[in-house]
């Protein structure tokens, strides 16, 4: 460190933000990362690379809970419920999650932007929870206030990392793509080294936050005629703030639906709301089918999409 | 020492300062931890060509080139958010600090990218002007030049005249009524 020979670089230092944060080589994340760059340079397939994976359901965020608007579809079990532990919700969901591992989850999410226009999905994948080696099939079909946009399946190989991230120093490294682009009214097959992945529409992503413990069991309510348990987390992404609302069946603990709201912590002004409906399906043939995108009559084959 | 043993005695010592590197340039959570591990994770990789008796400069060097392409990724996406809003102004990354901090930080934010950063790198990363050159990839004499500039027009902004600014130094006379050559 240097001198500061002058007063307006001082008062400058002491202006610098948080000058009492102190992290340490010594902590737990700081190990954690450690051990995580070592293995990278021991596994070459994990080194950084520069490849695009796109993540589907919303851009860089998840998406979060608008309470209004699932508040007239969710009614408390009343006072005499009993609450569960996060500790036995957590092993109850996980178990569920575990048997249904081979099966397909098939999800539909309304987003509403704000101001913006209406986003539906519809996505399947399958398996549900995949293990490395095994190939994953991701279809997501996406709408814009009722008008179909584009339907894309992106078939790839499971690689060791943890299922979702962001970062292009992880996740399989190429897919085979068949997209149909309504607006073109074209559609293609090809091989390529952007990877479509279902992001914050993954049931892992549920899957890993459960895992973590850091949620909020609100109770146990009835959710469109059924006995389910509310949850809660939130996350922040910048001067982003995501709070999900999941609600799991209360004897299955499968997945329900999910309610997430995105805020801007400048102005705690809505960005999104969207609202996700699971369903497990068994991975018979009949619904494997479902995981390929059908190609409209009239349609043009083209050599590649514009977007992968 | 092999190369591990070496990579994590690089690590003990660049950990913290790697941290409160992204934390002076606004990162928190997850986005400084990328900033940090990418960082390391190159030096890992690039072990051989770590200087090895300051390996702190060239560190920060790599720190600076990733967190200017995860500025102008954010800004990107930024600009991809205005367009589904009504109010592009909610993403825009006002501080909200009060006081003198506030004013100066305020202040400091408003110069170019390229004033902000060498100041900084000096005000708060504690980088002499040869490791600062290091960083930006010019030469000492240029990197003092810049520091000198940008200090004059953060100032400015505060409406401090350079005969303020500077303390009485013994024995030294002071002359801010002209620039430095800059050598490229």
């Amino acid at each position: 460190m240097i001198p500061l020979d002058d007063d307006l670089l001082a008062a400058l230092r002491a202006a610098r933000p948080d000058p009492g944060y102190q992290p340490s080589a010594d902590s737990p994340e700081a190990a954690a990362m450690l051990a995580r760059i070592l293995r990278a340079r021991r596994d070459p397939a994990r080194r950084m690379t520069r490849r695009r994976l796109v993540l589907a359901g919303l851009p860089a965020m998840a998406g979060v809970a608008a309470a209004a608007v699932v508040g007239a579809a969710v009614t408390s079990s009343g006072p005499g419920s009993t609450r569960p532990t996060v500790s036995s919700v957590r092993t109850a969901v996980l178990d569920a999650f575990e048997r249904d591992s081979g099966d397909i989850v098939y999800t539909t999410r309304t987003i509403q932007w704000s101001r913006g226009p209406v986003t539906t999905q519809q996505a399947w994948t399958y398996p549900a929870f995949p293990v490395p080696g095994q190939q994953v099939r991701f279809r997501l079909f996406q709408s814009q206030n009722g008008v179909p946009v584009e339907d894309t399946e992106s078939i790839y190989i499971q690689d060791n990392s943890s299922g979702l991230t962001q970062s292009t120093t992880a996740g399989p490294r190429s897919a085979e793509i068949i997209d149909v682009e309504y607006a073109t009214r074209t559609w293609s097959r090809q091989q390529s080294s952007s990877v479509l992945l279902a992001g914050s529409l993954s049931p892992s992503l549920i899957r890993d936050e459960i895992a973590s413990g850091r949620f909020t069991v609100l109770g146990r309510v009835s959710l469109a005629g059924r006995q389910a348990i509310e949850l809660t987390w939130s996350s922040s992404l910048g001067r982003l703030t995501v709070t999900t609302t999941l609600w799991v069946d209360a004897q299955t603990y499968q997945p329900l639906r999910s309610v997430a709201t995105t805020r801007a912590a400048l102005h705690d002004l809505l960005i999104t709301a969207a609202t996700t409906e699971y369903h497990i399906l068994p991975a018979t043939p009949a619904n494997l089918d479902l995981l390929s995108p059908p190609i409209p009559a009239g349609f043009t084959r083209t050599a590649s999409s514009p977007h992968f | 020492m092999d190369p591990e043993t070496r990579f994590r005695a690089v690590f003990e010592a660049a950990y913290a300062p790697l941290c409160r590197y992204a934390r002076h340039r606004g990162l928190t959570g997850p986005d400084a931890e990328d900033l940090v591990a990418q960082t390391l994770e190159i030096a890992w990789r690039r072990i051989d060509d770590l200087p090895a008796a300051e390996p702190l400069p060239w560190l920060y060097a790599v720190a600076h080139n990733l967190w200017r392409n995860q500025v102008r990724r954010e800004r990107r996406r930024r600009d991809l958010l205005a367009r589904f809003m009504a109010s592009p102004s909610v993403a825009a990354c006002a501080d909200p600090a009060a006081g003198e901090p506030g004013v100066l930080r305020a202040a400091l934010a408003s110069l170019s990218d390229a004033d902000q950063e060498v100041l900084r790198l000096v005000a708060w990363d504690g980088l002499s002007p040869a490791d600062v050159a290091v960083v930006l990839g010019c030469t000492p004499v240029a990197a003092r030049t810049r520091l000198h500039r940008a200090r004059r027009r953060l100032a400015a902004r505060l409406g401090i005249s350079p005969g303020t600014q500077r303390r009485a130094r013994s024995g030294h006379k002071q002359d801010d009524s002209h620039d430095p050559v800059e050598v490229p």
